[in-house]
């Protein structure tokens, strides 16, 4: 069997569209989508008078587009980087200016991005389906009712679940370790741990079991952030760049005792690689939606469990 | 009125980490660039086999030529802003097989550099420190190869125990050594600005005089009997001369190998690669000058040129060093000095073997090169495996550039340019060969004449390097052509290609078609 796994899309409907056509370029048999579904932001489009809009951007900086093309480019790229667009025109936007409104505006363009996703799963051919996601802990608690309502439609959600598909099961568990941003998905190691082992405490054998896993394990290459400043900006000295570690000991320590086949984790997308815990592979493809790449991992398994693997990047 | 731009509303998501800015590139690069090589080299080896250039010019020249590299680099890590530099862009473009090779042969060529900076510390500072101390006791270090081999060798593996500990401590190491390097930069430059000719013609000849050597008049004399022949600066000359400050401002676009974690890329890379080139230029232009006017242009090549050869009645560790060291009076300058010179050439060290040993870690994950390299050490975090192959293979450079006549010092930067060739070549292609990725590039939309500016930079590029291939090519000094050095270079090219297409083979066995990593995904 082979599969394909790619994580942190970020809304990008660039990537995801990617992700679905993934099946036949690889060939694949099934798609296992990781976390991190949602996009990073809201970019409102207000029309003003006389054919002219004036689109949102950083701090002063110049936004005024004055031909329909030019707001229809920035409308791609806010798609690709994973940015929700939403026009407005002058009097509606003046209306909507309090923060409640902007989270509003934000549910509704999330729900309204991930339906369309959905949609055009349902479009993928009855082989490739269905696909197996796990959410992650920038995906706010409504998005499963959203992508995958129930476990019947081409999205199936495998988080705290344990999910069988062939003479395999896959297991899927949101939540991160904390973060510096107070994400809706965070939790304590030992909760994650506990968490975990209930779960494969159900599969009989864990080496025909396939973790679908936001936060990767701690401590093994899969989990190096860029250090930061107290400011918020990454430290950079002469010579390179400091790293910490972001990932899960829980984590760890569970992959250590049961040895799944396979680990498939996310969360941080610029530690792209993979690490062996014994006999497990774990991978972390990275992620790079906002430049319009995709960062995956083919994995070929047969009755033994991993043959071979290889990190793509289309 | 119109209503204010609205931001955009950005959500207090993981991963929305603003990183480096054009300060900390600019940092990066200029410690990587490492003036006190350039000085060292271009002063000893310029000066002495090349009488119709001028240092000064040369520089200059350099700085023009390394411009455009720059530029298309700039454009490279703005268009494509993933770290890993060459192995990244010229995969993506041209394909895996030939990404390897590239990146394989570059990776080689700054090994090799590795190693002459480990030697450089002991043979261009430390020796000349000493010896102008006059302090013969510690000399024989300095004068054996078992001795200069001894030096090297610990100097390599601590920067290896360095990176292997964890990049806390090597950043800490790294603060320090920056410092260092501007303190001692700026104390050499004090010394030449605030001492005449005639005051460094009488320390030198204090000097000579107290060492048994030849004084700054016989000094000339006997270079010119030995055939050292002072000419006038040409512009060509100055041309053939390049090669040498060319090579340290290569490091002003080595932030390639960190673009995934720069800001903002179009500024901050175009702050830090400039910014770092036009600094060491002006830095090496400046010294140019000043050495001449110090030292004097006929004295500084017939010094070095004796020295080269070898001649007993000079110092063997005649270079700026020396010389600089031997117009002050005072101690604690002359340690500032070599204690800077030390520290630039320490910063190359490092920051190659984390280069190349991130590049193996990469080359693993890409399945070319054996999983063991992508193995991380469980108590630093530090990649193991890659960090030992990258200082083993320095050690083995050490041994060879030390013992043997077999690598000219700039033979293996033919190799790196060739690299470097390939990643430009890669960026004139860039735009028509992956349209729908430099669509979304922020220079998409940049065109002179019809043709993207990113295909034009990336022309120059070639242009600007290609110049000093042609010259590393024709000059046997810095490199040439002799059949050794054409086998070694294209063998590495060779042995790379072939080795990718034995995993090629031995992976699609497996069913994993690792000639498609790169291949982008359609979709309507």
């Amino acid at each position: 069997m082979r599969l394909f796994f790619a994580t942190d899309l970020h809304g990008s409907n660039v990537a995801y569209k990617k992700f679905l056509a993934a099946c036949n370029f690889y060939e694949a048999d099934n798609l296992i989508l990781g976390g991190d579904v949602t996009g990073k932001g809201l970019l409102p489009i207000i029309e003003l008078s006389g054919e002219r809009w004036l689109i949102g951007g950083e701090k002063n900086s110049e936004s005024v587009l004055q031909e329909a093309r030019e707001v229809e480019r920035a409308r791609a790229e806010a798609y690709r980087k994973g940015f929700y667009v939403m026009a407005f025109d002058r009097e509606e936007w003046e209306r909507r200016s309090s923060q409640a409104d902007m989270d509003e505006l934000f549910r509704c363009a999330v729900e309204r991005g991930l339906r369309k996703w959905r949609e055009m799963s349902e479009d993928l051919p009855d082989a490739c389906l269905p696909i197996y996601w796990c959410p992650g802990n920038d995906d706010p608690l409504f998005v499963e009712d959203v992508l995958a309502p129930s476990q019947d439609g081409p999205i199936v959600n495998t988080d705290s679940s344990v999910v069988e598909f062939g003479s395999w099961w896959v297991i899927g568990l949101s939540c991160s370790t904390p973060t510096p941003w107070n994400t809706p998905r965070e939790c304590t190691e030992d909760v994650i741990y506990e968490k975990l082992v209930g779960l494969l405490d159900r599969v009989q054998k864990s080496n025909r079991t396939i973790l679908n896993v936001h936060v990767p394990p701690k401590g093994v290459g899969l989990d190096r952030a860029p250090a930061l400043k107290e400011n918020g900006t990454v430290k950079l000295e002469p010579g390179g760049s400091p790293e910490t570690l972001a990932g899960s000991y829980a984590v760890r320590e569970v992959v250590e005792e049961y040895q799944p086949a396979l680990g498939l984790f996310g969360h941080l997308h610029g530690s792209r690689g993979f690490a062996r815990i014994g006999k497990t592979l774990c991978v972390n493809p990275g992620s790079e939606v906002e430049r319009g790449i995709l960062n995956g991992c083919v994995v070929e398994l047969n009755e033994q469990g991993v043959v071979d693997f290889q990190l793509t990047s289309g | 009125m119109e209503p204010e731009s609205p931001e955009v509303f950005v959500r207090d998501a993981s991963g929305l980490v603003k990183a480096a800015g054009g300060l900390d590139v600019f940092i990066y690069n200029i410690g990587l660039i490492s003036v006190g090589i350039g000085l060292a080299f271009t002063h000893s080896f310029a000066a002495a086999f090349y009488p119709s250039g001028s240092i000064a010019w040369a520089s200059a020249i350099a700085v023009l030529l390394m411009l455009p590299v720059g530029l298309a680099m700039w454009y490279w890590s703005s268009s494509l802003p993933r770290s890993g530099g060459v192995y990244v862009y010229v995969s993506r473009t041209f394909g895996p097989s030939i990404g390897f090779a590239a990146s394989f042969v570059e990776c080689v060529s700054w090994l090799f550099y590795a190693a002459v900076a480990a030697d450089a510390i002991n043979s261009m500072a430390l020796a000349p420190a000493f010896e102008a101390l006059q302090t013969p006791q510690v000399n024989f270090l300095f004068e054996t190869s078992g001795g200069k081999f001894l030096i090297a060798t610990v100097i390599l593996w601590l920067c290896f125990a360095l990176l292997y500990s964890g990049m806390r401590r090597y950043f800490t190491v790294q603060k320090i050594m920056f410092t260092l390097a501007c303190v001692g930069t700026l104390s050499l430059l004090y010394v030449l600005v605030t001492t005449s000719a005639p005051e460094f013609r009488e320390a030198y000849n204090a000097f000579a005089s107290r060492a048994g050597y030849l004084n700054y008049r016989e000094t000339i004399e006997v270079a010119k009997q030995s055939g050292f022949r002072k000419t006038s600066a040409t512009l060509f000359g100055s041309l053939k001369t390049a090669v040498w400050p060319f090579l340290p401002l290569i490091g002003g676009a080595f932030s390639i190998a960190i673009g995934g974690e720069v800001r903002r890329a179009v500024r901050n890379q175009r702050v830090g690669i400039f910014g770092s080139i036009l600094l060491a230029g002006i830095l090496f232009i400046l010294f140019g000058f000043q050495s001449y006017d110090v030292f004097g242009r006929e004295f500084q090549g017939a010094v070095n040129f004796l020295a080269a050869q070898g001649h007993p009645d000079v110092s063997s560790h005649t270079n700026i060093v020396l010389l600089s060291l031997i117009g002050t009076k005072s101690a604690l300058l002359c340690w500032l000095i070599t204690a800077g010179f030390i520290a630039w050439m320490y910063f190359w060290i490092p920051g190659v073997l984390s280069y190349v040993s991130r590049a193996v870690l990469a080359w693993s994950f890409d399945r070319v090169a054996p999983e063991m390299f992508a193995h991380v050490n469980e108590k630093f975090h530090t990649p193991t495996y890659a960090l030992l192959f990258t200082a083993i293979v320095a050690q083995v450079f050490l041994v060879l550039y030390l013992f043997t006549e077999f690598f000219a010092t700039l033979v293996f930067i033919l190799g790196a340019a060739l690299a470097w060739l390939i990643a430009l070549a890669a960026g004139v292609a860039y735009p028509r060969l992956c349209p729908s990725l430099f669509q979304q590039s922020p220079h998409a939309g940049k065109r002179m004449l019809g043709v993207p500016m990113m295909t034009l930079a990336s022309t120059g590029g070639l242009v600007g390097l290609g110049t000093i291939v042609v010259l590393l090519w024709n000059d046997s000094v810095a490199a040439g052509h002799d059949l050794p050095s054409v086998i070694t270079i294209s063998g590495l090219f060779v042995v790379a290609v072939v080795c990718y297409q034995i995993v090629r083979v031995y992976r699609k066995r497996k069913g994993i078609a690792i000639e498609r990593a790169f291949d982008e995904i359609p979709i309507e």
